[in-house]
């Protein structure tokens, strides 16, 4: 993989996973 | 590769890829309706076309965590490069999955209503300032709607016609489709069924995509952080010619722009971008096939003199090699894209 799409997947997928854990833990609070 | 329209070249192991596809949807997709109906309380029967809808959404999500697996999974090991090849192929399956259960919900859920089946579906629930009773449909709607963008988008006309860098763009969308369809799971099938088994197998699939990527590119950031300092003229240190697989290269990570494949056919060594023009796969990680360089992600090809071969007309950057004591040296600055220079060559092993 080149720098630039690197990059881009370094910063991309620790804010999706953080946005999952919050969906996450929302849904099984009222559930 | 270039932006005329041809047919798919089909080989053996594409072919029998898209077989092995095919079997193993249709077989989660009766595994879950078979699940369903055998896990069933007793005297109660679900309807079949409930049952569909949950089966043909399982596996569009199913497939699409492991479409989004493959790609730090061939960062890596490289075992796993081959199914990049067709990787677009899973891409519109799960598409057709998702599609068909969309459809079936709107026919299932909406079919009776007097508005339009999907006007009823995003206007009969005005929820969204809660998260219990959500309206979960929305968010699969809108996942729906990018992987179409990307199914449509597929094939390598737009790839050439948008340009590599947009398409790659526009296809990273993904991303946000597997998180609204996280969502989508949660805040829908998972409120409805109290049983362990949604929220542990999305929680885990998800986890393990995150970590998967996060690792991935670590991994690679750390080599990159190796980078290789030029001398006063320009000149960075490969190591010695015979240190080079024959066939293979040596990636050099200059302390600016991209990375550079130092190659050695046979005796002889040229060095080229390692980024393709295809969709930035590492060049340097393939090998060379019919003397081109050949792209281990989709198998692009590029002369020495950084040119695809005729009638392609995709072109990268070259570099100037020079051999000292056995020693490779490639220079720091790229040339224009396509330009031919004169390759280095090792010196011949004297007689045993």
């Amino acid at each position: 993989m080149n720098r630039r799409q690197r990059g881009v997947h370094a910063r991309l997928w620790p804010v999706l996973a953080v946005l999952m854990a919050v969906v996450f833990a929302a849904a099984m609070a009222v559930r | 590769m270039a932006g005329d329209y041809r047919l798919v070249h089909w080989t053996p192991f594409k072919t029998l890829t898209d077989l092995a596809l095919g079997i193993g949807v249709a077989a989660f997709l009766g595994a879950s309706v078979a699940g369903a109906l055998a896990s069933a309380p007793p005297g109660q029967s679900p309807s079949e076309i409930q049952v569909l809808i949950r089966a043909f959404g399982a596996g569009a999500f199913a497939l699409l965590t492991v479409i989004l697996a493959i790609g730090p999974l061939a960062r890596l090991s490289p075992r796993f490069l081959p199914l990049l090849y067709n990787r677009r192929h899973f891409g519109v399956t799960c598409f057709a999955l998702a599609a068909t259960h969309a459809g079936l919900t709107l026919l299932w859920h909406q079919g009776f209503s007097d508005l339009n089946p999907l006007i009823a579906l995003l206007v009969s629930n005005p929820r969204y300032d809660a998260i219990q009773g959500f309206p979960f449909e929305t968010l699969g709607l809108a996942a729906l709607g990018v992987l179409f963008v990307m199914a449509a988008t597929s094939h390598d006309f737009w790839n050439a016609t948008l340009g590599p860098a947009a398409w790659k763009t526009l296809h990273m969308g993904v991303y946000g489709a597997y998180a609204l369809a996280v969502g989508h799971v949660m805040l829908g099938a998972v409120q409805g069924d109290k049983g362990p088994a949604y929220p542990v197998v999305v929680g885990a699939g998800a986890a393990l995509l995150a970590a998967l990527h996060v690792y991935a590119g670590a991994r690679e950031a750390r080599r990159d952080r190796a980078t290789a300092a030029p001398d006063g003229e320009g000149w960075i240190r490969v190591g010695p010619g015979g240190d080079i697989p024959d066939a293979r290269a040596h990636i050099v990570t200059p302390p600016a722009g991209e990375k550079i494949a130092v190659f050695r056919d046979g005796a002889t060594i040229f060095a080229l971008s390692n980024v393709c023009r295809h969709q930035g796969g590492p060049l340097g990680e393939g090998r060379i096939v019919d003397g081109c360089v050949t792209c281990p992600w989709h198998g692009f090809q590029y002369q020495r003199d950084g040119q695809s071969p005729a009638p392609f007309k995709e072109r990268i950057a070259t570099y100037r090699t020079r051999i000292m004591d056995g020693v490779v040296y490639v220079h720091a600055t790229p040339l224009p894209p396509g330009t031919d220079t004169p390759p280095s060559l090792l010196p011949a092993r004297p007689a045993p």
